[in-house]
């Protein structure tokens, strides 16, 4: 797995939590016009990078507005639409990432073929741009009346110890996973270290939310309610599951002749193996 | 391309999602995707080289149908369970767990793809160095790397790691049914709602 594809992983799996909090506690219009603009902001980087690792932290910073954006976008429809409606926008939301998922890899090869694999990243801006105009001009949540509360409080609420534990107790375990067995073996110390650190950090943050509780990042209540704790098992394993198959951003990598990742990601091997497979039919091997 | 496993979730989010309304009801639809997700996937590690269109076909668009029935459905877990207050925190954390699988899978399915057709090559060309076929060799350009006539056990090679990967997929979707057993059943409708028009 290429560093074009992880860093955003890493940004978007770090933050995922803290928007939770950030919608719980601030302007849920104000959170999420953010995230498009991080997002934005991020594909424009990308788009422009004139180096590898400019392209790298573009996808960082695009990460960590997408972790807002896919978050929002449920949130705001839960204060919008009454709950027996919301399952069919939710099936919306559902298949415009179907949809897109198919579009987008064809989208971002007819660019790279024809135009340049930059485009893969500037169309983000003029599609971002209509949906930031169309929020700030029709989104109206309700809000709710807060208390005026001092700074020092508000921040409390977002559980910064929390967080500062959390962040690099993920960073430490998505960077042990893409070195471990491919990069360097997983003997290696460099990818036991950072297991070890993953597992103690995780062990305090855990420690912190029981404590810190309705402070807490996740707090124990929500996650042990019974829908909730056996949903996150049910959503967790059902993803391992598809991402044998989920498209990503390879393709696109792969067609960037001076940014081309060190190596292809499994789902382009995949598929390309299917089609070898499947546009070979004369190798039909006695098995 | 992954257009018929895409179909598949359209299809299924769309009919989840009015059927949801209509009946009131996700945990059916969450235990369906188990059970169907399962089945795709455990067809998909039993493909072979010479498996024709159709099979290729219906297995992904099988385990599309499986994913869209209860993948995105799960959110409504936390709109329905939890007060209006803990919504964000609770959509957040089950999001954060689609994300985090996502990303484990990515480093596993390459770990266990790799080792397997690193076996599986050892097993028939002893001598045969194998990080000349890894590295940045995608199978389009296998031919290239491979004289033609080893290409048939490279590609039976090929298959069987690709099959291994699947099996760990198929077997992560079994173990979602310890999820879904326990999702409670619990209606969408005559909640409290807590929106306010706009």
């Amino acid at each position: 797995m290429g560093w074009y594809a992880s860093s955003y992983l890493l940004t978007t799996c770090s933050v995922q939590l803290l928007f939770g909090k950030l919608y719980t506690h601030f302007n849920i219009k104000v959170v999420y016009l953010s995230a498009i603009a991080l997002f934005e902001l991020g594909s424009l980087i990308c788009g422009a990078a004139p180096t590898s690792n400019a392209l790298i932290l573009g996808r960082a910073i695009a990460g960590l507005g997408s972790a807002g954006v896919f978050n929002g976008g449920v949130i705001i429809i839960s204060r919008t639409v009454p709950l027996v409606r919301r399952p069919i926008y939710v099936g919306i939301v559902g298949s415009m990432y179907g949809i897109a998922s198919v579009a987008g890899p064809l989208m971002g090869g007819a660019f790279t073929d024809h135009l340049s694999w930059r485009w893969c990243f500037y169309i983000n801006l003029p599609i971002g741009s209509i949906t930031f105009a169309g929020i700030v001009l029709f989104l109206k949540t309700p809000e709710k009346e807060r208390a005026p509360m001092a700074l020092r409080a508000r921040i409390l609420q977002l559980d910064p110890l929390g967080t500062v534990i959390f962040l690099p107790a993920i960073i430490c375990l998505l960077i042990a996973l893409q070195w471990g067995g491919t990069k360097y073996p997983w003997s290696d110390s460099r990818v036991i270290v950072l297991l070890v650190v993953f597992a103690v950090l995780i062990s305090i943050f855990i420690i912190v939310q029981i404590y810190n509780k309705d402070n807490a990042t996740v707090p124990p209540r929500i996650i042990s309610q019974r829908s909730m704790a056996f949903g996150s098992w049910y959503i967790f394993s059902v993803s391992i599951s598809r991402a044998s198959f989920l498209t990503d951003f390879g393709d696109q990598a792969n067609s960037c002749p001076s940014c081309r990742p060190h190596s292809s990601s499994p789902y382009t091997i995949f598929r390309s193996g299917f089609k070898l497979l499947r546009e070979h039919p004369q190798f039909t091997p006695e098995l | 391309m992954n257009l018929p496993l895409l179909l598949g979730v359209v299809f299924m989010a769309m009919i989840a999602g009015f059927a949801i309304t209509l009946m009131g009801y996700y945990t059916p639809f969450i235990l369906m995707s188990t059970i169907v997700a399962a089945l795709g996937m455990g067809l998909l590690s039993t493909l072979k080289p010479e498996s024709g269109h159709p099979m290729w076909i219906g297995y992904e668009c099988l385990f599309g149908l499986g994913i869209g029935a209860g993948l995105m459905q799960t959110v409504l877990i936390a709109q329905t369970v939890l007060d209006i207050d803990d919504t964000p925190t609770g959509t957040a954390a089950l999001i954060f767990f689609q994300t985090l699988g996502g990303a484990i899978m990515i480093s596993v399915a390459q770990n266990v793809f790799q080792n397997r057709l690193i076996a599986n090559l050892k097993a028939v060309f002893p001598g045969l160095d194998p990080s000349s076929l890894l590295g940045n060799t995608g199978a389009t350009n296998l031919q290239d790397v491979v004289p033609p006539e080893y290409l048939t056990q490279v590609l039976i090679a090929y298959n069987k790691a690709l099959s291994s990967t699947f099996y760990v997929g198929a077997a992560m979707a079994s173990l979602s049914v310890f999820g879904s057993l326990g999702i409670e059943w619990k209606s969408v409708k005559g909640q409290n709602d807590h929106v306010v028009a706009v």
